[in-house]
């Protein structure tokens, strides 16, 4: 059977590696492997949501992942998911009260990376930017959904206007026509 | 297994104030939503960790913090913790 190494590799690489080989073979079985749960856990949802037959094994440490992608007479029900970005042009959620405003955003972060559905990015701008620069107070909200796969991209403008250019701590540096791109292709957009 | 505490209090601003003071007491605390189960109203509560949990006691002893109730979660269970006469 093929397999599919993919230890030491950082997430969303397992999944691509995966999709990559299950994109180039009409059907077939290959065996992923993976050193940690999140990308056991990515890969699985990835079976799920393409009609795949899969089957995990924890073996020392390590996750072996069959796979079987089998042609079916009936053409596999889409379940790709839909496009939705989420634009946080703030660093606080909601007008009134700053604090307030700080503390809901934090509260909103959270729950939004604890969250079932996911957007597919974030985009930060203007004071937003500072919510994904060093000294934030959601960085690990950040970076787990960035873990699961969520594309965060902060404006650069907006980061050299607060002079965060060289602080920013996670997600890439994007600009207008990028931003315009997403929010134009997206099913829905959503801006706090 | 994923072991931490969730702080929940009275009111929005004392939770604010409880971030604060956790904070000036360089405890690591995370804003969270309070979980449905324990209101249904949009609370706020303060995550903390296991090994941050005997500063906050310390903190509730002192009545420098005032919290409603705290709740600990092992793996995916929740349950309601006196962490004072425990």
């Amino acid at each position: 059977m093929n397999i599919i190494d993919c230890k030491g590799l950082k997430c969303p690489q397992p999944v691509i590696n995966t999709k990559k080989y299950f994109d180039s073979i009409e059907n077939g079985e290959a065996e992923v492997i993976v050193d940690n749960e999140v990308a056991k856990n990515n890969i699985s949802k990835f079976c799920k949501s393409n009609g795949f037959k899969f089957d995990v094994e924890e073996k020392e440490g390590l996750y072996h992942i069959k796979i079987a992608k089998e042609n079916t007479s009936c053409e596999v029900m889409e379940f790709e998911k839909s496009s939705l970005v989420i634009l946080i042009g703030t660093d606080k959620l909601g007008s009134g009260d700053d604090t307030l405003g700080a503390t809901l955003m934090k509260s909103y972060l959270y729950a939004l990376s604890e969250s079932d559905k996911l957007p597919t990015d974030l985009l930060f701008l203007n004071s937003g930017v500072k919510l994904a620069s060093e000294g934030s107070e959601v960085l690990d909200s950040l970076n787990k959904l960035k873990e699961r796969g969520v594309n965060i991209a902060s404006c650069g403008v907006c980061l050299d206007f607060y002079k965060l250019k060289e602080k920013l701590a996670v997600g890439e540096i994007t600009n207008m026509y990028t931003i315009i791109e997403k929010m134009n292709t997206a099913d829905n957009t959503i801006k706090l | 297994m994923e072991k931490y505490y969730i702080l929940t209090f009275e009111n929005t601003h004392s939770a604010i104030n409880g971030e604060t003071t956790l904070k000036e007491n360089k405890i690591k605390a995370i804003v969270m939503p309070t979980p449905t189960f324990v209101t249904k109203s949009c609370g706020i509560s303060l995550r903390v960790s296991e090994e941050e949990i005997e500063k906050v006691k310390a903190l509730i002893i002192e009545e420098k913090i005032k919290i409603k109730v705290s709740i600990v979660k092992e793996g995916n269970s929740f349950r309601e913790i006196n962490l004072i006469n425990n």
